[in-house]
């Protein structure tokens, strides 16, 4: 019965669900059919969802752990498992991989950022956002609204007591010259910037809002890379708060 | 990094011709995991950190899960981690994003776990003596996954009963498809079927993509 049609293990090969001797074949039988490869890659980021979802915090003690332990193992090197250049060629810009340049100065970002990481973690400004934020997750009147984004990735409003708090997941990641810019727009046409959200990131983004109230929407934008006062392009998202 | 921390070292005389070799830094936003795994495969310390920090807790929840006990779904994490850092340079972005890439792994070495029976008695005696509290205080973190639980959920809840109770009890229970067939009394086909269509439903709920 479980060898008629091999098509039907996408999901139980996703779901890590099939014993390692059918594990095995399946494998073998992705080698020559790319619609089944397709279909596993989709529902293996679907899977990686419900993992995503179940988060806890780790142990505190286990990051020392690792990080002293990768001192000690050597990384291996490249094989031949990454796609050739051709390929790469054909993918969309903002997903070629990054010059030198680029690289130069994404070394230099991710120093403030792991500078801002670690200077946040201790500030009460930062305890303060988290009390804020789960504030509304939990309030018992909390309004959730989710749609997906036009240009990919989907997000999540959670509502309560007059404010918000937003969720991207899986944003498109922009070129280096735009940003997202998160907006509350009002029913008269207005719209005031919360946040300037940088470029993306496939993993999620998060920000807490103040004075949301009925009938604002929660809009987000393309705009050049400083951000804009108002926004310049139509919404890639767009979340109406209801009453 | 360095090219901050060379930035504050001012010395006499050398202020000018440091800050005429400083890079602009427009706030581009948070490094992507994708771009912090490629900075890993060269060997970048602090970007492992970095990366660390941001996908931790995702692998430590789904590994206890599968596994419950903490103190072995701490030994996996821990070996999961350490297998990022040592494989990254096998790294495919072209085969999903790098949260799939870390989590997907995590999930494995969680089933492989399961699947060996040593684990399974280790598991159950651990289970029985294990003191679960933690005393320190991640309201952020927590926050972070409950967001998201709240949307899987959501999409969870507009599958059917038979799709849903499939997935969770592979997924999360770590159960074969067949054991999964035997605990609901179903033939084999029809599991397959659902772990399928299932999964497809939830993808398009949750808009996901590879």
């Amino acid at each position: 019965m479980s060898d008629t049609d091999p098509h039907s293990l996408t999901g139980a090969y996703a779901a890590d669900a099939l014993p390692d001797d059918e594990r095995r074949a399946f494998a073998e039988h992705l080698q020559g059919c790319p619609s089944c490869r397709q279909e596993v890659l989709e529902l293996t980021a679907t899977t990686a969802r419900l993992a995503a979802a179940a988060a806890e915090p780790a142990p505190p003690q286990l990051r020392s752990r690792v990080l002293a332990e990768i001192h000690t193992v050597r990384q291996l090197s490249p094989s031949g498992a990454r796609s050739s250049e051709r390929d790469r060629r054909t993918q969309p810009w903002f997903r070629q991989p990054m010059g030198v340049a680029a690289s130069f100065l994404l070394v230099a970002c991710l120093g403030l950022a792991a500078f801002a990481l670690s200077a946040q973690r201790h500030a009460s400004d930062a305890e303060q956002a988290a009390a804020r934020i789960a504030a509304v997750a939990t309030d018992p009147h909390r309004q959730v609204l989710s749609q997906q984004v036009r240009t990919g990735g989907s997000t999540i409003v959670v509502a309560a007591g007059g404010n918000a708090v937003f969720r991207a997941d899986g944003l498109t990641v922009l070129p280096a010259n735009r940003s997202y810019q998160l907006w509350v727009m009002d029913a008269a046409g207005g719209a005031r910037s919360v946040a300037v959200l940088g470029r993306g990131t496939r993993s999620h983004l998060e920000r807490f809002i103040a004075n949301v109230h009925p009938g604002d929407a929660i809009g987000l934008t393309v705009e050049p890379s400083g951000g804009s006062d108002r926004p310049t392009t139509s919404p890639v998202v767009q979340v109406p708060i209801s009453a | 990094m360095s090219v901050s921390a060379r930035a504050g070292e001012t010395m006499p005389g050398m202020v000018s011709l440091r800050r005429g070799f400083r890079p602009t830094v427009v706030d581009d936003g948070p490094p992507t995991l994708d771009d912090l795994l490629t900075l890993v495969a060269r060997g970048d310390g602090p970007a492992f950190e970095v990366l660390y920090d941001e996908v931790a807790n995702a692998v430590f929840g789904v590994v206890r899960r599968v596994l419950r006990d903490p103190a072995q779904s701490e030994e996996v994490t821990q070996e999961v981690l350490v297998e990022v850092w040592r494989t990254a340079t096998r790294f495919d972005p072209e085969r999903g994003s790098a949260t799939t890439w870390i989590l997907t792994m995590a999930h494995r070495r969680a089933i492989d776990r399961v699947r060996s029976s040593q684990a399974s008695q280790d598991r159950d005696l651990r289970v029985a003596t294990r003191d679960h509290v933690r005393d320190y205080d991640q309201v952020a973190e927590q926050v972070e996954a409950r967001l998201e639980q709240e949307q899987v959920r959501r999409c969870l809840e507009q599958l059917t009963d038979l799709q849903r109770e499939s997935i969770t009890l592979a997924y999360y229970g770590g159960h074969t498809y067949r054991e999964v067939a035997e605990l609901l009394d179903l033939p084999l086909g029809t599991v397959k079927t659902r772990l399928r269509d299932g999964l497809i439903r939830l993808r398009d709920c949750l808009g996901v993509e590879p």
